[in-house]
């Protein structure tokens, strides 16, 4: 009920019923009233004009005999008749003959004339009659005066609004008649529609047992019928979907179980930061890699819980690096651990950065065991060395003393002949046999070592040609001794690889040492190709040849073959072995063609340099961009900065103002970052700021000058501690500094370095006399004629050119002047001799 | 004069070896030959003594030959002090090491004694 009664819908069709009603109750009444009245006095008209002409037509005698008590009389009786409310008679001359009035005939009736041909009929008001109709009636045409009669009007009115009254008694009957039967039916539509409301209301409440009950027979019942089959699908749906997320709820809660499981089981430990820096999940190993206990982690800085190497590994993994970090982090109780950390991306197509995960595992027991294979190789390789060296030198000593001193006082006694040669043939037994043995003792100690991982790798540019060329020098005592000759056959133009340029003359100097040994004729054939992505190296030979089962074999440890044909060779058998550890080292392959009795062909593969990406040392982030080439080259157009400063702002700030002038930048954020860097991409300038945590900019210089390699690097300090300037580097700028003066310092110290680096002698004379010019040649000095100085400009080459005075005319001064980064003076006559 | 050469070893054998291999330096230069057998009383020598060339091997007691190296490197005294690392050591960071302090060579074990007459005769000529 109260439903309906709220209903806005029955309120309104209320207020529109009601005045609805109301408007048409008032026009109908009004109109009936009106009709009414009109015909009442039209009725009165008629009845009191009758009356009139009927006193009129029998009181013509009457009045023409002046009989007034018999008029009297005759109008008496019509006041009986409804609705007259007087009658009268005047004569001619208007004079009142006879009336009805009581007591006395209103004066102002005197007033009314009659017309002599017509009934006339006016409205008068007189009291106490009230409204009165006065029809006025010629008797013979006024001649004997006029008969009045007075229709009262108050009962027409009376009349009237009896009439009103009772329609709106009616009326209000019908409209609450109609009020009710509205009522009921808009109980009716509004019982199923409330019912309907309160099914959405529940529907939507998830209460899917409600149900509907109309039973009417109209369109409410089918869509409460529709509304039904909806909620009983809804249901359905609802409870499938529930059953699928309960599933799927219970499916991620194992997933996640099964997740939380290994990594708590993880034996690494394991460290995931987001983007904040915060810890945002950490294994039991990893808090009991340092002792963390139940401390609260989630949500805590890294920097409050680890130690500073794992913090700093954090911070820069969650910096979204696709690099992967890797380092050795000391442990809780004197352990120590590996720690391998990368950013984490999501797998959508914008790979958004999630932050970082670092997986760190206790490597204390490996260390132990990489500590003791070290110990012991030492050890074996002293060990072993010392006594060889007594055994190898006494027996030279030996040798060498009978030779000079013994035997010549034996000479001419034939006794001793036999024993004096068969002494010099056992003395040289003994030296080669303890040589071989040192051979044996380095190739074991060296393949042990590269084994071990204890061999440290230089990564440079290194030409292929020039590997063969300086191995086929080294083995010249060698393969002259055979009467042999060796052919070099590099392609021109062959692109640099990528590696160690001592081991790789090592591999080649073995493949050619074997070649020798096994060669008898000669020539032996060097050659150097390219490959697609790599250099292939090759020494082919004429000799045995190797069969196809040995072929398999030759690059196995102590596996070695021998021809009938030539006895057992010498060797310790681990030369090869010894090639293949360093080609797969340098990422490439060796192999061997061969036909027994036609030669070998021994060849490797190393890869091109530029390929990889600079190798970076461990924990160092990727350090390097610019317009340049790739940085570690020797052959670069552009300057290469190293920038080093533990404030990324200032590095993205000195980074900007290089790479805008078109050097390319290096970055390293630490000390040692900046050691490690500055060895494998060799920069032509560093910028070193001096307060830094950990190793100080004073430490690094230090370090950096220590090194053969980066010794003559010129170093720009740029450091927040004023008075330091001179102390350490070449050049010193107190922050804050602008890019102006930078600039003017790199610039200054670049165009230093060039100048003051390298020095060219053109002219080939190595008499000519430097001394007070030897200053400016602080880098190595080169004896060049004019056609072996342009291949050195066009490799890079800056620095001074010494151009002696003979020589002057043959060479373009005009070009030289043009280069960068080279200056040229001009030696006077004297300078040199020759 | 008298060239000064000391030989520090710990080993008998090599000491003898390095001695009797130097004896041949007699025939061109006037030649002093010393021994010592640890790092400390090599040391003592030199500071005392300032021989002219030092075989000093690495791996010994008391003093290794590194820290003799550095010591004699850091006195600007004993600059004229020509030193030639012996050591079974071979590995590359040995020798980068030993160069850095100053040694003037630096010869792994075992040596030829032909190719140690040669370098002292070039370093006693310099």
């Amino acid at each position: 009920m109260a439903a309906i009664r709220g209903m806005s819908l029955f309120k309104k069709t209320g207020l529109i019923v009601f005045c609805l009603f109301g408007v048409i109750a008032s026009l109908t009444s009004a109109m009936t009233a009106w009709t009414l009245y009109g015909m009442m006095t039209r009725e009165y008209v008629s009845k009191g004009t009758a009356i009139a002409q009927s006193i009129a037509g029998a009181s013509q005698e009457i009045l023409l005999n002046r009989d007034a008590a018999t008029v009297q009389s005759m109008i008496d009786q019509y006041l009986d008749i409804e609705g007259v409310a007087y009658v009268f008679v005047v004569d001619a001359d208007g004079l009142v003959v006879s009336h009805t009035f009581v007591p006395e005939f209103p004066p102002m009736l005197h007033e009314v004339r009659g017309l002599k041909h017509e009934t006339t009929i006016s409205s008068l008001v007189i009291p106490p009659y009230g409204r009165v109709l006065d029809i006025c009636t010629p008797i013979l045409a006024g001649l004997a005066g006029h008969v009045h009669v007075g229709m009262g009007k108050e009962l027409i009115m009376a009349y009237f609004w009896k009439v009103v009254f009772r329609m709106q008694i009616l009326l209000f009957f019908i409209f609450w008649g109609c009020v009710g039967i509205l009522y009921l039916m808009m109980r009716r539509v509004s019982r199923p529609l409330g019912q309907l409301t309160d099914f959405a209301r529940k529907l939507a409440a998830h209460d899917f047992s409600a149900t509907i009950d109309i039973r009417t027979r109209d369109e409410l019942a089918v869509l409460g019928r529709a509304m039904m089959s909806m909620g009983q699908e809804l249901a359905l749906l609802f409870s499938e979907m529930e059953s699928e997320v309960g599933k799927a709820t219970a499916d991620l809660r194992d997933h996640m179980a099964y997740l939380a499981a290994i990594i708590d089981n993880l034996a690494d430990g394991l460290l995931v930061v987001d983007v904040t820096g915060a810890v945002s999940v950490i294994n039991p190993a990893m808090r009991e890699f340092f002792d963390l206990g139940d401390t609260p982690c989630k949500g805590r800085s890294p920097a409050r819980l680890f130690p500073e190497e794992v913090t700093a590994m954090a911070d820069r993994i969650r910096r979204c690096t696709t690099d992967v970090l890797s380092a050795e982090i000391p442990l809780a109780r004197g352990r120590t651990g590996k720690a391998v950390g990368s950013s984490i991306f999501a797998e959508t197509p914008d790979r958004q950065c999630l932050g970082g995960v670092l997986l760190i595992r206790d490597i204390t027991r490996e260390k132990e065991l990489d500590q003791l294979k070290t110990d012991f190789i030492s050890t074996v390789s002293h060990e072993l060395r010392t006594p060889m060296t007594s055994v190898l030198g006494f027996s030279k000593i030996i040798r060498k003393k009978l030779d000079r001193a013994v035997f010549p006082l034996l000479d001419g006694e034939k006794s001793v002949e036999k024993p004096i040669s068969q002494v010099r043939g056992n003395m040289d037994i003994i030296v080669a046999e303890a040589e071989r043995l040192t051979e044996l003792i380095n190739d074991v100690l060296d393949i042990a070592r590269m084994e071990a991982g204890e061999i440290q790798w230089r990564d440079e540019n290194v030409s292929m040609a020039g590997i063969l060329h300086q191995s086929v020098e080294a083995t010249r005592g060698l393969w002259e001794a055979k009467g042999l000759e060796v052919e070099v056959d590099a392609a021109e133009g062959l692109p640099m690889v990528r590696g160690d340029r001592d081991r790789l003359v090592q591999v080649v100097v073995n493949l050619l040492s074997n070649a020798v040994k096994f060669t008898d004729v000669g020539p032996i054939r060097c050659s150097a190709v390219r490959e697609g992505e790599y250099v292939r190296g090759s020494v082919a030979d004429n000799g045995s040849g190797i069969d196809m089962a040995d072929m398999r074999m030759v690059f196995d440890k102590f596996k070695q073959v021998g021809d009938t044909l030539t006895g057992k060779p010498e060797g310790s058998g681990l030369g090869l072995p010894i090639c293949r550890q360093i080609v797969e080292r340098h990422g490439g392959s060796i192999w061997v063609e061969s036909e027994p009795g036609r030669g070998s062909v021994f060849s490797f593969t190393i890869p091109l340099a530029g390929l990889e990406p600079l190798v970076i040392p461990e924990g160092a982030s990727a350090p390097c961009r610019g317009a340049g080439d790739a940085p570690g080259g020797r052959a670069r157009t552009s300057p290469l900065v190293l920038v080093v400063d533990d404030d990324p702002s200032l590095i993205e700030y000195l980074s900007q103002v290089f790479e805008e002038q078109g050097f390319t930048v290096c970055e390293a954020a630490n000390g040692p970052d900046a050691v490690a860097v500055a060895r494998s991409v060799l920069p032509d300038l560093i910028t070193m700021d001096i307060m830094m945590p950990g190793m100080d900019g004073r430490e690094v210089i230090a370090r950096l000058r220590a090194m053969d390699e980066t010794r003559d690097i010129p170093i720009l300090v740029i450091t927040a501690l004023s008075g330091t300037e001179g102390e350490a580097g070449d050049m010193a700028l107190v922050k804050p500094v602008d890019d102006a003066t930078v600039l003017e310092a790199a610039e200054a110290l670049l165009r230093g370095k060039a100048y003051g680096a390298a020095c060219i002698v053109l002219g080939g004379h190595r008499e000519c006399d430097l001394n007070g010019l030897r200053v400016m040649c602080a880098g190595e000095v080169t004896f060049a004629t004019a056609e072996e100085f342009w291949p050195l400009v066009e490799d890079g080459f800056r620095g001074t050119v010494f151009v002696s005075s003979e020589v002057v005319g043959e060479v373009e001064l005009e070009r030289l002047a043009r280069l960068d980064g080279v200056s040229v003076i001009i030696l006077p006559p004297f300078a040199c001799r020759g | 004069m008298a060239k000064k050469i000391l030989i520090v070893d710990d080993e008998v054998h090599i000491k003898m070896l390095l001695e009797q291999t130097l004896e041949e330096l007699e025939d061109e230069f006037e030649v002093d030959l010393y021994t010592a057998s640890d790092g400390e009383e090599g040391l003592e020598f030199i500071r005392g003594k300032r021989p002219d060339l030092v075989f000093l091997d690495i791996m010994m007691p008391k003093m290794n030959g590194y820290e003799v190296c550095r010591i004699i490197k850091d006195d600007p005294s004993l600059k004229d002090v020509k030193i030639i690392l012996l050591t079974a050591k071979g590995q590359e960071v040995d020798r980068k090491q030993g160069l850095e302090l100053g040694a003037m060579m630096y010869m792994t074990k075992p040596f030829d004694p032909d190719e140690i007459l040669r370098v002292s005769k070039e370093l006693l000529e310099l």
